[in-house]
């Protein structure tokens, strides 16, 4: 072997990409080589270099979270919708450094005018969901998650910062919705909205996994527990509803069963986060 | 793909460098990745993804193409050295900032391959798929990006700066 060859192979081998018999024959030169000898060595150097440096530079180089809400908020909500949002794409620097403040101003103002008007027609309904109200509540669940794909009604408050989501519903509900964070269950937190279901007003909150949104509705309910209840509503949309702890929980998306109960799982078994209200 | 929102973030950041320039590739490339998604079975989305940050950081830059910078890159680095000179004894005290300034030094075409199999673990099989580099490409460039780093944290930090001047 030559030290040419052997001072390419040498870096193979660090990285254990190199196969049995190269690695005979890189030995055997090493062996003979003092000059490649220390080339292996100062090379395991800086492998170890890296390694003690890696927990470090993973940290400083995490992902801003106003910078992922931004990415989240720039992103088409579904298949359907990606078409009409591609130009978007072909411009060459997006102006959404200006674009989402704007828009969200608008969104927090349309709420205030709807917030005013719904608290005076506002009536508690603290019952839970009868059978005979399941499947128009399914129709209901899935027309609302439809409606709120439309451009722009997604989220009022958008962030995937926990922290910042369930503060901004103070005031706005006669309970604290509960926001939760599935990350490492690959559900991702895109933010919250208020929103109105079976007359009722609720909080809306709102994940996504891969490209499917999933709006996670909540209100009051006085019963026991219940465990997830899975439906397929038609058009490819499941809704999964469960009652914990005095919430009432409608979950609908384009996932499957499964995916919606891993969702609901995830879900139910994460610690609740804590504000005080 | 979002859930590896973090890793492109990080490509974006290690390739264009300064942190506004990295928004605008990570904020372009996702959304290139959304009108492609259904595009075709892909069994690696994190490698395609990252496939994507990359073509859009080319895209997005001024500069000239990567193949004007490779060739010019290829010098003696082999000087002997004993093991227990000062350049061994630098790598072993060499810390995170000065492996990041040495990094960040290393020509766009080093910095991507070892960024992505030294601070983002993939193969050279994946690598092969992220950049579209002939497997020997991969293994040349990967060899020449650590010669340079070791002999830049080496030769610390003052004696390394000079090296992005060439």
């Amino acid at each position: 072997m030559q030290c040419s060859d052997s001072r390419l192979l040498i870096h193979a081998y660090l990285d254990n990409e190199l196969g049995a018999g190269d690695s005979v024959r890189l030995n055997r030169h090493i062996a003979d080589c003092a000059d490649c000898a220390r080339e292996l060595e100062r090379q395991s150097l800086l492998q170890d270099a890296l390694r003690r440096a890696r927990p470090t530079l993973a940290t400083s180089d995490a992902l801003p979270g106003a910078l992922r809400a931004r990415i989240l908020a720039s992103l088409p909500l579904s298949e359907s919708t990606s078409a009409a949002m591609a130009p978007l794409a072909l411009r060459p620097r997006p102006s959404l450094h200006r674009r989402q403040p704007l828009t969200f101003a608008i969104a927090a103002s349309a709420l205030l005018l709807l917030g005013g008007g719904f608290g005076v027609a506002w009536e508690r309904h603290a019952s839970t969901v009868s059978a005979t109200e399941g499947n128009a509540m399914i129709a209901e669940v899935v027309s609302d998650h439809v409606r709120s794909l439309q451009p722009q009604h997604l989220t009022d408050v958008l962030t995937s910062d926990q922290h910042t989501v369930k503060p901004w519903f103070d005031g706005k509900l006669d309970f604290s919705p509960q926001v939760r964070d599935l990350d490492a269950a690959g559900f991702v937190l895109v933010g919250g909205r208020l929103d109105v279901l079976h007359g009722r007003r609720v909080a809306a909150i709102v994940y996504r996994r891969r490209l499917h949104p999933i709006n996670l509705f909540q209100f009051v309910a006085a019963g026991p527990n219940t465990t997830p209840t899975s439906n397929d509503a038609g058009d490819g949309y499941t809704t999964t509803s469960w009652t914990q702890d005095g919430i009432a929980y409608w979950a609908v998306s384009t996932l499957d069963r499964g995916e919606m109960e891993t969702f609901a799982g995830a879900f139910r078994t994460s610690p609740s986060l804590s504000v005080p209200r | 793909m979002l859930p590896h929102l973090d890793d492109a973030w990080r490509l974006a950041r290690w390739l264009a460098r300064v942190d506004h320039d990295a928004e605008d590739v990570l904020q372009e490339a996702m959304l290139r990745a959304y009108r492609y998604y259904d595009v075709g079975g892909r069994d690696n989305v994190r490698a395609w993804l990252l496939a994507i940050v990359r073509n859009t950081f080319y895209t997005l830059r001024t500069e000239g193409p990567v193949a004007s910078l490779v060739d010019e890159f290829d010098e003696d680095v082999h000087a002997t050295n004993d093991a227990n000179s000062p350049e061994h004894q630098m790598l072993r005290d060499a810390d995170a900032q000065q492996v990041r300034a040495a990094i960040e030094r290393l020509p766009v075409a080093f910095r991507e391959v070892l960024v992505l199999r030294e601070l983002q673990g993939f193969s050279y099989k994946e690598i092969v798929e992220i950049t579209g580099l002939k497997t020997g490409t991969v293994m040349s460039r990967l060899a020449r990006a650590r010669e340079r780093l070791a002999r830049d944290l080496g030769v610390g930090a003052e004696g390394g700066s000079h090296h992005a001047m060439q």
